[in-house]
């Protein structure tokens, strides 16, 4: 079911939506005046439901779906022993990669990049997860199985 | 185009000796109030058995009481149990090594399966 009365806060200089709400008992648009005493930068909308704080953004005004990241990645998996490591391409300039392994609790890699593409050589088996993250894109998460 | 050389076992070791030592001091912090008690323990006896005369109150005499034993018997018996040593430091290293000797990531895991440190 539509809804109207859908309030979406956001961030004036990126898009990034920091809450949105379904007001259900909302005479003469009581929330939006609430939202703009408290400088809030919003849009009332309507929708399905609110907006998905992952996956929308504002963009012109309008609540729209954030553009998928798209690289390209050589192979799902490689083996150590075999050599050729895993290339990921067509990244977007300044950005953010970060790099996990199952099994340790802290990023092994988390810095922008400055290049559009990168080789990664690994010391151990594991699965290993490349997450690779611009605004207002997507974060586009690959999985790799690297064997002994 | 950039290379980035991954080396997550030195990671995972690094990790796995921050759990290891962390483990260790908790442990040893919950031991050592237990190490004092026994050490002063001791003292008594040895003070018992070289003659020395405790009041009738004292809780080292009211212990042997309760374990149906005379205080020069409480005494010689607690002085014929081993003196609690630093074995925890052995088993740290024991530890150690083997996250040392580890060669994957998942033999660290192993390690510290088997002393039952970390989640």
């Amino acid at each position: 079911m539509m809804k109207d009365n859908v309030y979406s806060a956001f961030n004036k200089d990126t898009g990034e939506i920091s809450m949105s709400n379904i007001v259900y008992d909302d005479p003469d648009g009581r929330y939006g005046k609430l939202l703009a005493e408290q400088e809030y930068t919003f849009i009332k909308h309507g929708g399905p439901a609110h907006a998905n704080l992952s996956n929308d953004f504002i963009w012109n005004g309008r609540l729209s779906d954030r553009p998928k990241l798209k690289v390209t990645v050589n192979k799902q998996s490689m083996s150590i022993k075999e050599g050729n490591p895993i290339v990921v391409k067509d990244i977007p300039k300044d950005a953010t990669l970060m790099i996990q392994v199952d099994g340790i609790e802290e990023p092994l890699f988390n810095q922008v990049l400055e290049d559009t593409s990168f080789a990664l050589e690994v010391d151990v088996p594991g699965i290993y997860r490349v997450t690779i993250s611009r605004w207002p894109y997507r974060n586009a998460v690959r999985k790799f199985e690297v064997r002994p | 185009m950039i290379t980035i050389k991954i080396n997550s076992l030195d990671r995972k070791r690094t990790e796995a000796v921050t759990k290891v030592n962390e483990y260790f001091q908790s442990q040893y912090l919950l031991g050592s109030m237990r190490r004092e008690a026994h050490a002063r323990k001791r003292k008594q006896a040895q003070d018992v058995v070289d003659g020395i005369t405790l009041e009738d109150s004292h809780a080292f005499v009211q212990e042997a009481l309760l374990r149906n034993l005379t205080t020069i018997e409480f005494a010689k018996e607690i002085l014929s149990k081993p003196v609690q040593d630093d074995s925890a430091e052995l088993l740290r290293q024991s530890v150690l090594l083997g996250i040392e000797n580890a060669q994957t990531l998942e033999d660290i895991d192993a390690v510290l399966k088997t002393y039952g440190i970390g989640g």
